[in-house]
């Protein structure tokens, strides 16, 4: 009789904890959090000890943080959940802070909300379009094994040398750096942005010549370090972070010239702490982080009233004149054509 | 048919900062990795999520066995077609549907936690009422019979008598449930939402920044939670009974 | 049997008669879990593959546009085409190679039988991803399988074993070769070892035995493996998604690129219509071929 008392009495806990627990899990949120998606695999060490953890002791609260998916893979999960993905805060590039702010799944970042936005280039703020704040430049460089490309290669026709066959990484089309190299290669056999057809025509035996096509900037990791690929394009910022790392490799931008990459920091509309969301964007874009972020993660940036080291300047996008040199793309153009490009890239890539 | 989780074995060992083979060092580091928030979230999320579905699949699973053996009506076979039919959609499939259906029906925020444990459960039905209805058939009536005989009322005899008896085939479709709960990749794919996140997709993002030896220690971990829950399962519900027939 | 209604409830309130018939109560649960939860989405799923999708809305608009397009542009025909023959080669591979083991677990009386089943089971409980990741270790061109290959003098070059079909399809296998035993030794086990004792009472050796006795009467069990086997295959995601990297494409790939990064919602419904009657499809092949049910229950 007892032993049926504490069985009930067993399952009825039981089913409590299980209880409790799946509401703990759905996540009840205490207040005063703001919820980041920024990048991932070791890009989220860096972000975390530079601006996160600064942010949270400055203004007392948590972050939480969200290293998955592309620029493109965030964007897709904004207009499927029409703005209310589930961050506050979310870094893109200026393609899809354009179309979103178009789609209006996007806050507007004014100066009236981010006063901070007065210290970026004009150009750099009409790039990312009202709805967006460019915490950073970058641009697409070759980036090369300095043991096995030797010399130094001085132009983009080398990723399709067939020397090389098997040690190219080519990125897919979900990465920007698949239509910049796109675009490069249009560029350099006669067309341009807005006549891609001599570019497209270089992609398959781009295919050919390569070891494999990766998505994900920081899945093409470990095929470098492990000196299995010796060519990549690369954005600066990262490429300089590995080679302070101590591997062999080295990055440059070829005789043809390259393109550059306005990063963005958006807000969804659909977000939660939106107050806070401002305030980290503001915060990022303060002379401070500013400076901070540019040499921890070797990267350029879009404000104009920075101390930074001439070596850093040298390598990277700081000022108005570099800006200027480097091909500037029509961002909405490509936010537009990005599916279209995208089947057409599949039906060359599938086997 | 080991060697791949041979491999993931010693990676969760090896020192070196990404997988190599044979391994170079031995250090323990990628376990401490493992007790951190952003995987003891995940797989807690995911025990959590295998462990309600599981009892809620095993609830509606045995129910709707107990109709099919125990009565004769009209729709009886259909119900059984339908209780088996998960099985032949592919979960990815499922997955597809009822993002779509959440969303247009206006129950977007169940995605998540909600929506995860609905789909799991519908998924792994089919698995619970497959050995509740081995169970039933395989008892011997005339027990229930005799209960009845000594005047147990019909649902005194249903929980003393019948529920003992078929106790390993709930047990084993249980646990069965929760494995394929806790694993699921492709049902969870669409359902998942930032913060509720399950074990298996959140390596599967992780691998997409490459490779890391900590996913070894966690795939370690989660084995072991499997075999706890099995032991658990053996143990109160003596499931291998079951497995191993009359 | 009319339902007299009022002389019904008034039993009821008398106490004489539950308010539900029993087989109700005790059906009506999962039934109602189903419908709403399973069948419900799944015709949503359809109709929606019956809409079009401009400028990311979907229009209300029924059109058959997605479904000629998956199946007259030859660059999706090669996709359905391509996850057919996968999963019926990865059915076949795993239906032949568990049958032995499976035959082994079932009738071994050794002391280890705990022990072989655990491990029969065990890879099952890692999980496919981790799985998966194992495989492409393996497989990789600075992998293990190569750098054997290699060392002792079998190929010169590494063999291309990733981001390919062949992997692909070597990685499924594997990742359902556990589901596959354990699905044929529930058929095995249903065959009588009374019956095999008395064919061999009744002259004949162990192979005429097994191919006469033993092998038809498992057949029904083996042909419902093959048929599970190929439809997790058709609809698996993540060992082609891994393995696969991306030149390879599936139907399930596809489904998901359209889903979540195209944003074509009705066209990947479609694709998974067309997934789901492939599976469909194939068990009613198979019923038609095998004369009798394959399935339990």
């Amino acid at each position: 009789m007892r032993w049926k008392v504490i069985q009930r009495v067993w399952s009825v806990a039981v089913t409590v904890v299980i209880l409790w627990s799946s509401y703990l899990a759905t996540g009840a949120a205490p207040s005063r959090e703001l919820v980041v998606n920024a990048y991932g695999g070791e890009y989220e060490a860096i972000i975390k000890s530079t601006i996160i953890e600064p942010f949270e002791r400055k203004y007392g609260v948590r972050v939480i943080y969200d290293g998955t998916g592309s620029a493109s893979a965030d964007f897709a999960r904004i207009r499927a959940t029409r703005g209310d993905p589930g961050w506050d805060v979310v870094v893109m590039t200026a393609p899809e802070s354009l179309l979103g702010c178009q789609l209006g799944l996007l806050e507007r970042l004014g100066e009236d909300r981010v006063p901070n936005q007065r210290f970026i280039f004009h150009e750099a703020r009409k790039a990312a379009g009202p709805c967006g704040a460019v915490q950073e430049l970058q641009y697409m460089s070759l980036f090369y094994n300095t043991k096995r490309v030797v010399p130094p290669p001085t132009s983009w026709r080398v990723l399709w040398d067939p020397k090389y066959k098997g040690r190219v990484i080519v990125p897919d089309i979900g990465n920007i750096l698949a239509v910049y190299l796109l675009f490069m290669a249009a560029y350099m056999n006669g067309g341009d942005q807005y006549n891609l057809d001599p570019g497209w025509a270089q992609i398959p035996s781009l295919r050919d010549n390569a070891l494999a096509v990766i998505e994900s900037s920081s899945d093409m990791v470990p095929y470098f370090e492990r000196e299995q690929a010796w060519l990549l394009p690369y954005w600066d910022g990262r490429a300089h972070y590995y080679k302070n790392k101590g591997l062999p490799m080295d990055f440059l931008i070829p005789k043809e010239g390259s393109i550059l990459l306005v990063n963005t920091l958006n807000v969804p509309i659909g977000a939660k702490s939106k107050d806070l969301a401002y305030e980290f964007v503001n915060f990022w874009l303060s002379r401070e982080m500013q400076e901070k972020w540019a040499l921890a993660y070797t990267v350029g940036t879009a404000r104009v009233d920075l101390k930074l080291p001439d070596e850093h300047r040298r390598r990277h996008v700081t000022s108005l004149e570099q800006f200027k040199v480097l091909k500037f793309p029509d961002f909405l153009y490509i936010a537009q054509k990005r599916s279209e490009w995208a089947e057409r890239w599949k039906r060359i890539m599938v086997r | 048919m080991f060697a791949p989780i041979v491999v993931v074995l010693l990676a969760s060992i090896n020192s070196s900062q990404y997988f190599q083979f044979p391994p170079s060092g031995l250090s323990l580091r990628w376990y401490r990795a493992v007790f951190t928030p952003e995987w003891m979230g995940p797989a807690s999320f995911s025990f959590v999520l295998a462990t309600v579905s599981a009892a809620l699949a095993t609830l509606l699973g045995s129910l709707g066995a107990f109709a099919v053996v125990r009565y004769r009506f009209r729709g009886r076979e259909a119900l059984a077609a339908l209780l088996e039919s998960p099985i032949g959609v592919p979960s990815i499939v499922l997955g597809v549907a009822l993002l779509q259906f959440f969303s247009i029906a206006g129950a977007k925020s169940l995605i998540g936690f909600p929506a995860l444990l609905l789909a799991h459960t519908v998924e792994t039905v089919p698995f619970v009422t497959r050995t509740a209805y081995v169970s039933l058939v395989g008892i011997d009536r005339s027990l229930e019979l005799a209960a009845m005989n000594l005047g147990a009322r019909p649902w005194q005899t249903l929980r003393s008598v019948t529920l003992p008896l078929i106790k390993p085939g709930l047990f084993a479709g249980g646990a069965f449930a929760f494995v394929v709960s806790f694993n699921n990749v492709n049902l969870s794919l669409f359902l998942v939402r930032p913060g509720q996140i399950t074990l298996p997709i959140r390596i599967m993002n992780f691998l997409e920044f490459g490779t890391a030896p900590v996913l070894a220690a966690v795939n370690i971990l989660s084995l072991s939670v499997i075999i706890l829950v099995f032991a658990t399962a053996e143990r109160v519900g003596g499931f291998t009974q079951f497995i191993y027939g009359r | 049997m009319r339902l007299n209604l009022v002389s019904a409830w008034r039993a009821t309130l008398r106490g004489k008669v539950p308010l539900l018939p029993s087989h109700l109560i005790v059906a009506v649960p999962p039934t109602l879990y189903l419908l709403i939860l399973f069948v419900i989405p799944l015709l949503f799923l359809l109709s929606v593959s019956f809409l079009r999708q401009e400028a990311g809305l979907i229009v209300n608009e029924l059109t058959f546009e997605n479904y000629r397009k998956l199946l007259t542009d030859r660059f999706y025909v090669r996709i359905i085409y391509r996850t057919l023959l996968m999963s019926l080669f990865v059915a076949t591979a795993v239906t032949t190679l568990s049958y032995p083991v499976a035959y082994f677990l079932t009738r071994t009386r050794s002391r280890w039988k705990p022990l072989l089943l655990g491990l029969a089971l065990a890879p099952e409980l890692s999980g496919v991803v981790l799985r998966t990741y194992g495989w492409l270790v393996i497989l990789e061109p600075d992998g293990l399988l190569n750098g054997l290959l290699m060392r002792t003098g079998f190929v010169k070059t590494p063999i291309r074993l990733v981001h390919n079909y062949v992997g692909v399809a070597i990685g499924l296998s594997h990742v359902l070769l556990t589901f596959g035993i354990f699905t044929v030794m529930a058929s095995l086990q249903g065959v009588d070892p009374m019956l095999e004792l008395a064919a061999q009472n009744l002259g004949a050796n162990r192979w005429r035995t097994f191919m006469h006795v033993t092998l038809p009467l498992s057949l029904p069990g083996v042909v419902g493996s093959f048929f599970l086997t190929f439809a997790v295959a058709a609809g698996a995601y993540a060992t082609p998604a891994i393995l696969g990297g991306k030149t390879v494409e599936v139907l399930s790939t596809f489904i998901y690129s359209q889903l979540l990064y195209i944003l074509n919602w009705p066209l990947a419904s479609a694709a998974s219509v067309i997934l789901v009657l492939m599976v469909v499809g194939t068990l009613l092949l198979l019923n038609r071929l095998g004369g009798r049910r394959s399935f339990v229950l």
